[in-house]
């Protein structure tokens, strides 16, 4: 019963969470948009910044914690010519760290933005109770949704 | 008949692992409720996100084409590509994109109209248009709740957008109802070029002249 309880709470706050870093994301990508016409394009810290000022309200977030991925196709200029980055089981986001300056001329540029969150530890602990002697990693699905240990909210824009 | 109901008897008087009996009945219902929070969560999530998807489309179709020239074959479906990697961790299985431009020919009288549809993880093109000239025409003039081309006062070149994006909830529900939920969201824009009088248009795509007079 206790598990129960501690279950229902955990997964009501991870959906929480994750609704409000893709709202957190969205906002950022708005900002990222408006700023990559201008002189001054955003830099990765602004952007990190900009999602942590929202998200960093309800979830502890700062730039350990939180991982990005962003991608723009200058080349061929399409979506399909972009390999979006994995998340592992562990919820580690591969690659990460790219933030690419965006031409501001020649556009528009389709730019794939990835951000990963790890859940804390104490909150992450669920998924790993022993079972048997082993530990059930897929049970993250109940906290994230998508069977990694993290958060994962994704935005396909089209930069001008 | 006489055994049977003593057995029975016997067995509803008998105290014997009564926690056990408890536990297995309340844990399925506790079950059943944390499985039914999990999903209407998980549905609730993937319909706002189809939100965000839906208003990423439109916002790829209002930049494309600066320059105002046709947008090449390609393009659209490039643009459901970046749906289906909007959309993710969720798959894009169940994903159709539909995508509709109206643009006035004669304010009040007739428009240019196109439309065309994707599906699935590899987006490709269906048929037939999922949105419709009508149902199109109706929702960007004063007959719908756009008004975005309106019967008098409006002007040639008028444009609107119309995204559709539907997804067949893919979540545990499916495993035992034979018809999941079908998650819409439609997002309506305009095209950005500044011109009075050239309309988006798809090469390879004909545009259909149709009564929309708003």
């Amino acid at each position: 019963m206790i598990l129960f309880t501690v279950g229902f709470t955990m997964m009501g706050v991870c959906q929480f969470w994750q609704m409000t870093l893709d709202d957190a994301v969205r906002g950022a990508t708005r900002q990222l948009l408006l700023s990559s016409s201008s002189t001054t394009p955003e830099t990765q810290t602004q952007f990190i910044n900009s999602v942590c000022s929202e998200f960093g309200a309800v979830a502890p977030c700062s730039k350990t914690n939180l991982q990005i991925e962003v991608q723009t196709n200058t080349s061929t200029q399409t979506f399909a010519g972009i390999t979006p980055a994995i998340v592992s089981q562990q919820g580690q986001l591969s690659p990460a760290g790219g933030f690419p300056t965006i031409p501001t001329s020649g556009g528009p540029y389709p730019t794939l933005i990835q951000v990963a969150y790890q859940l804390p530890p104490w909150m992450d602990f669920l998924p790993y109770l022993p079972l048997s002697g082993a530990t059930i990693p897929s049970l993250n699905v109940i906290l994230t949704g998508n069977a990694t240990a993290a958060l994962v909210s994704n935005q396909a824009v089209m930069v001008n | 008949m006489a055994r049977a109901f003593l057995q029975a008897h016997r067995f509803l008087l008998d105290r014997k692992a009564v926690a056990s009996v408890e536990f297995a009945i309340i844990m399925s219902f506790f079950l059943l409720v944390f499985i039914g929070t999990f999903e209407i969560l998980t549905l609730l999530r993937t319909d706002q996100k189809m939100n965000i998807v839906a208003a990423t489309v439109a916002q790829a179709y209002v930049v494309e084409s600066p320059d105002g020239s046709a947008l090449s074959a390609s393009i659209p479906q490039d643009i459901c590509y970046g749906a289906v990697q909007g959309l993710a961790p969720y798959g894009a299985g169940g994903l159709t994109v539909d995508v509709a431009s109206v643009t006035s020919v004669t304010p009040g009288s007739t428009a240019s109209y196109w439309e065309q549809d994707f599906s699935g993880n590899s987006c490709t093109a269906v048929t037939p248009a999922v949105i419709g000239s009508t149902a199109a025409c109706n929702l960007v003039t004063s007959n719908g709740q756009g008004g975005m081309l309106p019967s008098s006062g409006g002007a040639v070149g008028d444009n609107a957008i119309i995204v559709k994006v539907t997804l067949t909830y893919p979540g545990l529900v499916g495993l035992w109802l034979s018809t999941s939920p079908t998650l819409t969201q439609q997002v309506m824009t305009r095209w950005a070029y500044a011109s009075t009088s050239t309309a988006l248009t798809v090469t390879g795509v004909t545009p259909q002249t149709i009564t929309c007079s708003g």
